[in-house]
């Protein structure tokens, strides 16, 4: 009886250890969950300073003679600021897509955004949700939310701050011909907020952004006149492919 | 998407150019402007622009041709 218990005294907890290793390595799937997270929460992080740091936007759009194959549409966006106190709620991991989610949340004070500006913004609960992955064959989706989010920044921008044109254009017989349109943005932009964001059946992103103008007219010491509603909404696109590039490689 | 945001393009231009006072019937116009561009609304003020009319030549039917003159000096030759 003594060396039955001495061997059950020893078994035991060995094959717990046993089972607690075959179980870990079913579930393992390396770091990619771990990074793919991280990539996630970053990119929460980055929507959260774009939203109350800002960003700055600088856009081109030009065409040659309204083809569609000349037309070359480029943004880019720039922040950089350190926002403490950023919490992370609602973290996804989708283990057969290897893409992540997180939704970042801050409650903001006194803040000096991108343009010098200080903002007191009484706590106000500011919440952007990001996604992320580790597998580069899995981004399309991901690359394409970013670009429609871009270009709703770029709409809001080209709304209430403006753009700028340069054309050349024919005329014969009265009737014009656009030959070369570029219009180019270059402005900052805060307190944008994402409403609705999602992809269509096609796999083109869509990201719907809004602006409190009343806020953002008083941030920026000048009433935005050109545009009516008190919130002004705007709805960005993004593809997942350049289809004229793939035709053209084609 | 391209088809759409060209659209927009070719729209805001077109609102630049129908500013200016003196459009020629024929010619090329250069110009710049700034504008905003609210829902489907275009506001726009042109800040410079310069009109290059196209120079109309009347045709005389007694000037030679260049492939006449280049026939009768074959001629010739």
């Amino acid at each position: 009886m003594k060396g039955k218990r001495i061997v059950e005294h020893h078994i035991m907890p060995i094959v717990s250890i046993l089972l607690v290793l075959c179980c870990a390595q079913g579930v393992s799937a390396g770091n990619k969950q771990i990074m793919s997270i991280m990539a996630a929460k970053a990119v929460a992080e980055r929507a959260i300073v774009e939203s109350v740091y800002g960003l700055k936007l600088r856009s081109t759009e030009q065409v040659d003679d309204m083809v569609a194959t000349s037309y070359v549409g480029k943004t880019d966006s720039k922040t950089s600021a350190l926002i403490s106190g950023v919490t992370f709620e609602n973290v996804v991991y989708d283990a057969e897509k290897d893409i992540a989610q997180a939704t970042a949340v801050v409650s903001v004070g006194e803040l000096t955004n991108i343009d010098g500006v200080t903002v007191d913004f009484n706590n106000k609960e500011f919440k952007r949700v990001g996604f992320g992955t580790s597998t580069k064959s899995n981004a399309g989706p991901l690359k394409a939310l970013r670009a429609a989010e871009l270009d709703a920044y770029k709409q809001l921008i080209k709304s209430v701050i403006g753009f700028q044109l340069e054309s050349n254009t024919s005329v014969e017989n009265f009737i014009l011909q656009s030959d070369q349109v570029k219009v180019k943005v270059l402005a900052t932009l805060y307190t944008a907020d994402v409403t609705d964001y999602g992809w269509t059946d096609g796999g083109d992103a869509y990201v719907k952004m809004q602006l409190d103008l009343k806020e953002f007219s008083e941030l920026i010491g000048d009433t935005v006149t050109n545009v009516e509603n008190e919130i002004y909404e705007v709805e960005g696109m993004g593809a997942q492919e350049d289809d004229f590039q793939t035709n053209i490689q084609q | 998407m391209v088809e759409k945001n060209i659209g927009t393009l070719d729209r805001i231009n077109k609102e630049a150019v129908k500013q200016l006072p003196d459009i020629p019937k024929n010619g090329r116009i250069e110009l710049e402007a700034e504008g905003t561009q609210y829902d489907d609304i275009i506001q726009i003020k042109v800040k410079r622009y310069r009109i290059a009319p196209s120079k109309e030549r009347s045709i005389e039917l007694d000037e030679p041709t260049g492939d006449s003159v280049d026939k009768e000096r074959q001629d010739e030759g």
